[in-house]
């Protein structure tokens, strides 16, 4: 009996550790949480052909998502804008990334045309789920693996101009960030929210929609901008966006939507009223990056929300400081050099 | 004088036909060309014949996988007569697969790739594009249909007439619905393209600018369509075009060639004979049957991009 009731408990959050502590990782009551309950589907990774085989000939690049260092050297050689994308496990992070890419395959952007990528087949495995390739029936994203955070790029060219500039999407697991909350010196090490010119928090769409859950959404955003804050792993100079994710399952709950959609209102003044000195603009945006259901089309909202990633990069805008004229002690230090009216 | 190119495409893409074609069209001397045949002898001369007497009969070509990876080396007159050896290698599709799912090439297929003349074939018929789930949940809310899914879904990416593809991965034991985990020849055709590109301007195939002359082969089954073969790539291979228009490195320049070097489609080595490979055997001139298509100009002489790498 008692070995029934242990098969019985279960989640599909891979960290989760409910059935041997019988705690929520979310801490959330067990009967409020989305996962448990939900069978852990393990999914055997792909095992890479190019890791087992000795090298017959010649290495080609990778195209696999950069790393710290890589990107740290793609920095220093070109123009970039890093984007950190900071959400729960499951909120939408990785389909924010393929989204956007994805809207690609059919041509330019909001006025920004591709032109390349190092990290080609990260993408491609990023988007797998969402297309007909997967033999799948509704859209499903690859979950962030943990560790550093890691890099995808995507090199891109404005209307107008010749000069690529490079989009660097910081992805790293939603446990990590939320571990911050409760532990805010962790926060001091995920570089990628130094750099970041645009920070991007994401609010579950699905979540805002429970009403025992979306207030925890809020607490998220909230708590975790104020762990970064607290261990200064922030720039004044950053752009933060608050994103709306999952809007499609926002609209298709007729009853529920607008009240969802006024509390992710809601948090987006929480976060201006609490935040607002500590970044230099804050937008808010709803998006349906891969939609499961005909309420918003693919991609809504992902045009704008590239062209905030990609604005010019504030810590790079040159600033006007008030002009601090020294006075001189002694009388001659004042004298100042008469006009002439021959002066040339 | 020496002169290399390199003929790139992922496998069927029409490189071998190419070849037939442009050894038949320059030993009958039919039709007016801007590069003409010297010498007669030339290296790997029977296997030449061998495909031309093939592309001549209207017969589909051995796949180069299983006859083997050749480079031909032609000696050829510019129409302002200079005389060069030309070394153009026939390397097997799989080669350039290879690039993208193994991260690695031979030494061989490496040293090929090292040329400042590059064509780049694609198929009109075989391009893979990506196609996505939700936008087949859209469609079908919008037709009022059940979505088709699983094998059905797969079989809806590959054009008319080609059969559904079999690369898309394995399905995942105990999942639901038979989805299968990402394999990287189940990318889109432009993607797999865009990342070859990319290998050539890095190390180590990377020897700096060069020229890319992009073939769309089988440009006869949209001749019809009245589009150029640039305006064609904008279509359907979007992210390529964006990328030979604004990615490709400082000093690269390219140009996209419409060709239709086998004319229609011929009989399949084991299938029966065609109405359209009888109508290509009934030309009096075979190399009539070739058009070679640069925006608004067609032509037969399929010497074209080959002398535009070369100038």
């Amino acid at each position: 009996m008692a070995e029934a009731e242990e098969v019985a408990v279960q989640c599909d959050n891979p960290d989760c550790k409910v059935a041997q502590d019988g705690r929520c990782i979310e801490g959330q009551e067990l009967s409020a949480c989305t996962h448990y309950g939900k069978a852990l589907v393990i999914v055997e990774r792909q095992t890479s052909t190019t890791a087992t085989l000795p090298p017959p000939g010649v290495r080609l690049p990778g195209a696999e998502a950069l790393t710290r260092g890589e990107a740290q050297a793609m920095l220093r050689g070109q123009p970039c804008n890093v984007i950190s994308l900071v959400g729960p496990f499951d909120s939408g992070k990785t389909s924010l990334i393929a989204g956007v890419y994805d809207l690609f395959q059919h041509g330019p952007v909001g006025g920004y045309v591709f032109a390349g990528s190092s990290t080609l087949r990260s993408f491609e495995l990023a988007c797998h789920d969402t297309r007909r390739a997967s033999k799948r029936k509704t859209p499903g994203m690859e979950r962030t693996q943990t560790g550093d955070a890691t890099y995808l790029h995507l090199d891109l060219v404005a209307t107008g101009s010749d000069e690529k500039r490079a989009a660097l999407l910081a992805n790293r697991s939603g446990e990590d960030y939320m571990d911050a909350q409760s532990e805010p010196a962790l926060a001091s090490a995920y570089v990628e929210l130094h750099r970041a010119d645009v920070l991007t928090l994401l609010a579950d769409g699905k979540r805002l929609l429970d009403l025992g859950l979306r207030h925890q959404v809020r607490d998220d955003i909230c708590l975790t901008l104020r762990a970064f804050m607290e261990t200064g792993a922030t720039r004044p100079w950053q752009r933060l966006a608050v994103v709306l994710t999952k809007l499609d399952a926002v609209l298709n709950e007729d009853a529920r939507a607008e009240r969802a959609l006024q509390f992710f209102e809601g948090i987006v003044q929480d976060v201006r009223d609490q935040f607002t000195e500590h970044f230099i603009e804050i937008q808010s945006f709803r998006v349906a990056a891969s939609p499961q259901s005909v309420k918003a089309a693919r991609g809504t909202g992902m045009v704008d929300l590239l062209r905030y990633w990609m604005s010019p990069p504030a810590h790079l805008q040159p600033r006007k400081e008030p002009v601090v004229t020294p006075t001189a002690t002694r009388s001659f230090g004042r004298l100042r050099p008469q006009e002439r009216a021959d002066h040339e | 004088m020496s002169k290399a190119i390199v003929a790139m495409g992922l496998p069927e893409s029409g490189k071998t036909t190419f070849l037939a074609a442009l050894w038949h069209l320059l030993t009958n001397q039919k039709v007016p060309v801007r590069l003409r045949l010297e010498k007669l002898a030339a290296e790997e001369a029977t296997y030449l014949r061998a495909i031309a007497t093939r592309w001549a009969q209207a017969r589909k070509q051995e796949r180069t996988f299983h006859s083997g990876n050749k480079t031909i080396k032609l000696t050829l007159k510019s129409a302002a007569g200079e005389v060069f050896d030309l070394t153009f290698p026939d390397i097997a599709g799989e080669a350039f697969s290879q690039m993208w799912e193994m991260r690695e090439c031979t030494i061989a297929v490496a040293d090929a790739l090292r040329a400042t003349g590059v064509l780049l074939f694609i198929h009109i018929d075989k391009i893979k594009p990506p196609g996505w789930i939700a936008d087949d949940v859209a469609l079908a809310a919008t037709l009022e249909v059940t979505p088709a899914v699983a094998d059905a879904g797969a079989a809806s990416d590959s054009p008319a007439g080609v059969p559904a593809d079999s690369s898309a991965g394995t399905p995942v034991e105990g999942q639901a619905g038979g989805s299968v985990v990402w394999k990287p020849e189940s990318s889109p055709t432009q993607v797999q393209l865009v990342d070859m590109l990319r290998c050539l301007q890095v190390p180590p195939l990377n020897i700096g600018p060069r020229k890319l002359a992009l073939v769309l082969s089988a440009w006869d089954k949209v001749e019809h369509d009245e589009v150029s073969p640039e305006r064609y790539l904008e279509l359907h291979l979007p992210l390529l075009h964006q990328y030979l228009s604004h990615g490709l490195t400082a000093g690269w320049s390219h140009r996209i060639f419409g060709v239709s070097a086998q004319g229609a489609e011929y009989d399949d080595a084991k299938g029966a004979p065609s109405a359209e490979a009888d109508r290509m055997r009934d030309m009096e001139v075979p190399s009539q049957r070739i058009k070679v298509v640069v925006g608004e100009t067609t032509s037969h002489d399929l010497t074209e991009p080959v002398n535009w790498l070369l100038e």
